[in-house]
């Protein structure tokens, strides 16, 4: 193993500390010692305190420009967290407005539930005023109820007459008749039973003998509250005294025609806005 | 005390002028300035020795400059950087360390 020299195999931080002035000022001074001094003019001195200067000019110029880059940087920083400041308020606002909208939402929802409510239940009234009022064709169980003249009758003086019938019709009004129907003839608010000599009218229309009378409703209770109210005693007794026959039936599914188109059109009056309606309002019977 | 005179010249007129630093030339004036430092108490120490020598510290000061703030600037192109300017610092500083304890010798006698 040749020898090495001590700057190889001297451990690194020793070697720094041992070196730590240059070895050159060494080797100098040796050379000076050995009688050949350098030429020591006023000049390299002079170099020499250039370069103290130098080192000066350094040293503040790196203090100076330390100094300003921790401004701008701390600027830097400023205006960063004022963004962010900034920016989080925005979020925040934001926030407030969703939640804001939320409520709205949720009010508008209920509005929506409750018009929708209202909308329903204008609908079903106006579902059941059409059924009253003879708007539209209905089918469901009832009562048939068919009367007839006498068979000897006087025709002149022993016959079913439009009081008779109208009778007849306002006792099942009453006995809780939702529609009613003579002779496929529907009867509406404007209807009119009335004589025109000696045939009825229903609806401008003349209708013959046997009178058909159709009504809707229930029929387990119908017939016998029809019986019992005033118009079915009335009729009762005219049944007694003329000799008419009148035959009352269940039927379980009765179908009834609508009004006629002219009975349907309203001429004069027009129709109300929603506004108008509470429900505490009387629905018009016929 | 010329020396002394010459380092107050050099403070003021850094100060005065305050240069503005190019950007590209910045992050090495950090490191130039401690191997400026080393060569200067380097210089100091030898001259409490008695064999001080302007040519020599005139040129190991321009040496440590240059080398210091090459040895970065090199560092910076290969990614390194950082890790080598902490190098050179740790060695310029050891150097600082004990060159201060042997002018503290001369100065105090301790």
């Amino acid at each position: 193993m040749p020898d090495l020299p001590p700057r190889v195999t001297m451990p690194l931080l020793t070697l720094i500390t041992q070196q730590s002035l240059d070895e050159d000022y060494r080797i100098a001074a040796e050379r000076r010692e050995l009688g050949t001094p350098a030429p020591k003019g006023p000049g390299s001195r002079r170099v020499a305190l250039v370069v103290i200067a130098v080192f000066g000019v350094l040293v503040s110029t790196a203090f100076v420009q330390n100094t300003l880059s921790e401004d701008t940087e701390n600027a830097g920083r400023n205006a960063l967290i004022m963004r962010i400041n900034n920016q989080r308020d925005r979020v925040d606002a934001l926030q407030a407005d969703i939640a804001d909208l939320r409520e709205t939402n949720a009010d508008l929802t209920d509005q929506l539930t409750a018009t929708t409510e209202a909308e329903q239940a204008a609908d079903t009234r106006l579902r059941r005023l059409q059924v009253r009022t003879g708007f539209v064709a209905v089918h469901g169980p009832g009562v048939v109820l068919t009367v007839d003249n006498a068979p000897d009758a006087d025709p002149l003086q022993e016959v079913v007459r439009d009081s008779d019938l109208a009778m007849l019709v306002d006792g099942l009004w009453s006995a809780g008749a939702e529609a009613i129907a003579i002779n496929n003839q529907r009867l509406t608010a404007m209807s009119a039973i009335r004589n025109s000599g000696v045939p009825i009218e229903v609806n401008g229309v003349g209708i013959a003998p046997p009178y058909t009378v159709l009504a809707i409703g229930d029929n387990r209770t119908m017939l016998a509250r029809f019986v019992n109210s005033s118009g079915g005693l009335n009729f009762d007794a005219l049944v007694q005294r003329f000799g008419f026959t009148l035959e009352m039936d269940n039927d379980d599914d009765l179908s009834l025609p609508a009004a006629p188109q002219r009975f349907l059109r309203l001429r004069d009056a027009s129709a109300g806005t929603a506004a108008d309606q509470s429900p505490k309002e009387e629905e018009a019977g016929p | 005390m010329i020396a002394v005179l010459g380092l107050l010249v050099g403070v003021v007129l850094g100060f005065v002028v305050s240069w503005d630093v190019p950007l590209g030339v910045e992050p090495y004036l950090p490191i130039a300035v401690v191997a400026a430092l080393d060569a200067v108490f380097g210089g100091l120490r030898a001259y409490l020795d008695g064999i001080f020598d302007d040519k020599v510290f005139v040129v190991s000061f321009l040496s440590n400059v240059v080398i210091a703030a090459g040895i970065v600037y090199v560092g910076d192109r290969l990614g390194v950087g950082g890790q080598l300017s902490t190098g050179v610092i740790v060695v310029l500083g050891i150097r600082i360390f004990s060159n201060v304890a042997a002018i503290r010798r001369h100065l105090f006698h301790a």
